[in-house]
């Protein structure tokens, strides 16, 4: 994704004043118009874009925008999500489209000014600052994002759960479906979190499950990837980047530590010996790859047995975000499902429901 | 479906397979079972199963000292039993504990129906995730009752011996009466802006059908204690219970395991598995005529216990020692029969 240099925006007409329920004339009523629906604009077209196109055929939602690496296509009224799709699963670009403009984001972002920005965009550690900048400056501003991608929220979770700023962000997608459940108990977690352990990286849980059951190494990898939880290029899950990334996020926004993925040690997915997680399942217990978190210890991820209570042992399509409160207490347990392209914007879609809850602008 | 919830300490969760369809129609998906297993490794495995307010914590134990919904019985169970053995018990799929259900996913009221089929099919989920084969004993009180049928019924070979508290094939009219009473209060709670309230006064009429006439006579003075409106003793006793019940449960919970009860049949003739069925003298929600249907029925070997109890529905709970001495000699039957079995 490119961005072009900060611009001020030109004075952009107001949209069209939109009817809110309660302002309509008892005629209008009557005649049966429903409200407007909320209107997104859906930033990145990889495999998470395309899944959220094709979720919007069910969806309540008009889609307003696309943007792309070359650029956006804007239609007031709305585009035909299916034809986007088709364009992109061709290998095509959205300057295809007929309404399309080769624009910075920052500038469609804010000409557009959807109800809703979908943020699908791959996570880019070495864009995370700029992309935080870009978005911050559009909060800031009034405007409404659900994050898929993580980058932007690794380099500003605490500043993104400010509570100017908390009401008008999404973070289901990012944390594989508990990322509102963080939100609603920020002040808790906040005040009295002492510890993090998370299992976040459904991918990497699907290939160690094939070890487990006696597939080679590529076999699991095939597997995973028709299971929807590889990504062709899996790199950033087999490495333990992701999940690093994850943890980052989370010891920002719980913590208000700033943790370098790249700085966390870890270990390749491929240096796992399947002979010792067979053995290990044999024995009732099985591997997961754990992130960690407490003020006292570095941050670590590493592959872990873990056994039966442990709340650690998620299933397939799963992760686990656990927060601890001291040694005794119960621990806070968040379980998501949303993983793959199609949970990922299945979220997103569930996140832009909730920040357009009150309506559409 | 998310889900989120406060885990206590030695608390397992485990996951349901991925799309979990259900008896009437639709699925859950990303569902868990949370659930306790204590006891020492490879030791035979008994499934105790609670009443609808119970949960996993069946007793206490190193990692959770807290007296659970079976302490006594259980205790009186162990000192008893002689051999080893391990328990293993679970929150309801729908309730208000820490599997999945309106409190801790996002689906609130929204929650589907769930059956006892359901839970069975939960049951043995479990065992699968915890690489357990067969039970020795599934034994149910009440509504876990029920589920010990229900799971018997659907998986004869993962069970060498059901003991039921308390519970039947079916309910009989009167007792859905009552409970179509609480769910009608639950609604004009809900209606009225005080779930809570409408939580803790269906309790509150369940509780007077738990308990026989002739235990109240024996607990409660009759003359009233406050004159202007007048206030009876019993009244603090059943609002006590009442809103001690509405603080840890919540209206869809209550109202999906209460609708569950009335929905539950099973055919005894589908019953294969030995059954020692426990009935009370005095309960009426649960009579020992219906549990002596259910034994009639039942295709495998079965046997009626009836327990002589002032204390009605809720004597499964109480008559620790009457409960422990037919559990016993359940539990050395079934570890007698062929193998010491559980883990694979």
């Amino acid at each position: 994704m490119t961005t072009s240099p900060t611009l001020s925006a030109p004075a952009f007409p107001s949209p069209p004043p939109v009817f809110r329920q309660g302002s309509l004339t008892v005629g209008f009523r009557a005649s049966g118009s429903s409200p407007p629906r909320p209107s997104l604009h859906l930033v990145g077209l990889g495999k998470v874009g395309r899944a959220v196109l094709r979720e919007l055929e069910r969806a309540p939602f008009l889609l307003r925008a696309v943007s792309d690496s070359s650029g956006t296509a804007f239609a007031r009224e709305g585009l035909d999500a299916a034809r986007v799709e088709a364009v992109k699963r061709r290998g095509g670009s959205v300057t295809e489209l007929p309404s399309a403009r080769a624009i910075g984001l920052p500038l469609a972002l804010d000409l557009v000014r959807a109800d809703v920005v979908l943020e699908a965009t791959p996570t880019l550690l070495d864009a995370a600052c700029v992309k935080w900048n870009l978005y911050s400056r559009f909060l800031w501003g009034g405007g409404r994002v659900a994050f898929a991608s993580k980058d932007a929220l690794l380099a500003g979770a605490d500043e993104i759960l400010t509570e100017e700023l908390r009401g008008r962000v999404g973070l289901r997608a990012a944390l594989g479906g508990t990322g509102d459940g963080v939100v609603r108990r920020l002040e808790l977690l906040r005040a009295r979190c002492t510890d993090v352990a998370i299992v976040g990286n459904a991918s990497t849980t699907a290939v160690v499950l094939g070890l487990e059951e006696g597939l080679g190494w590529e076999e699991a990898l095939t597997r995973a990837v028709r299971l929807g939880l590889l990504e062709p290029n899996p790199e950033q899950d087999l490495d333990g980047t992701d999940a690093a990334v994850k943890l980052g996020i989370v010891a920002r926004a719980v913590f208000g530590v700033a943790v370098d993925p790249r700085a966390v040690p870890r270990a390749h997915a491929r240096t796992l010996d399947p002979a010792l997680l067979r053995a290990r399942r044999r024995r009732g217990a099985t591997t997961r790859l754990v992130a960690r978190f407490d003020r006292a210890a570095e941050p670590r991820v590493a592959f872990e047995e873990v056994r039966p209570p442990s709340l650690l042992c998620t299933g397939l399509d799963r992760v686990a975000y656990t927060f601890g409160f001291g040694p005794a207490a119960p621990r806070l347990v968040l379980l998501g499902d949303s993983v793959g392209p199609a949970g990922t914007a299945k979220a997103l879609l569930a996140d832009a429901a909730a920040l357009t809850a009150g309506g559409a602008r | 479906m998310s889900y989120a919830f406060f885990i206590s300490q030695g608390t397992g969760l485990a996951a349901l397979p991925r799309h979990f369809p259900l008896t009437l129609g639709g699925r859950l998906d990303g569902a868990v079972l949370a659930y306790e297993l204590r006891g020492p490794e490879g030791a035979p495995v008994v499934a105790l199963l609670g009443g609808l307010s119970a949960g996993r914590h069946a007793a206490s134990s190193e990692d959770d000292p807290e007296p659970g919904w079976f302490e006594k019985p259980l205790e009186r169970l162990r000192a008893r039993s002689g051999a080893p053995f391990r328990w293993l018990s679970i929150d309801y799929l729908g309730g208000a504990g820490a599997s999945s259900g309106p409190v801790s996913t996002e689906l609130g009221e929204g929650f589907p129906q769930v059956t006892t089929a359901d839970q069975a099919r939960a049951l043995a989920s479990l065992l699968d995730f915890l690489g357990i084969e067969e039970l020795a004993l599934a034994a149910g009180g009440s509504f876990g009752g029920l589920v010990a049928l229900a799971f018997a019924v659907r998986n004869p070979k993962r069970v060498r011996q059901v003991l039921t508290l308390g519970a039947a094939h079916a309910t009989h009219p009167a007792a859905t009466a009552l409970r179509s009473i609480q769910r009608k209060i639950l609604t004009l709670g809900a209606a009225a802006g005080d779930g809570g309230r409408g939580v803790a006064l269906a309790r509150e009429l369940a509780l007077v059908a738990y308990r026989s006439a002739e235990e109240f006579q024996d607990r409660f003075a009759v003359s009233p204690i406050a004159s202007a409106p007048p206030r009876f003793p019993v009244e603090e006793f059943l609002e006590a219970r009442g809103e001690a019940f509405a603080r840890r449960f919540d209206a869809a919970s209550y109202r999906i395991l209460s609708t569950a009860i009335d929905l539950h049949r099973i055919d005894p003739r589908d019953l294969r598995v030995p059954l020692t069925a426990v009935a009370f003298s005095t309960d009426g929600l649960v009579p020992p005529w219906l549990v002596a249907e259910l034994v009639r029925g039942a295709r495998g070997p079965a046997r009626l216990r009836v327990v002589e109890s002032l204390r009605g529905h809720d004597a499964f709970l109480v008559e620790a020692d009457a409960v422990a001495e037919i559990l016993t000699e359940a539990l050395h039957e079934a570890c007698d029969a062929t193998t010491a079995g559980g883990q694979s």
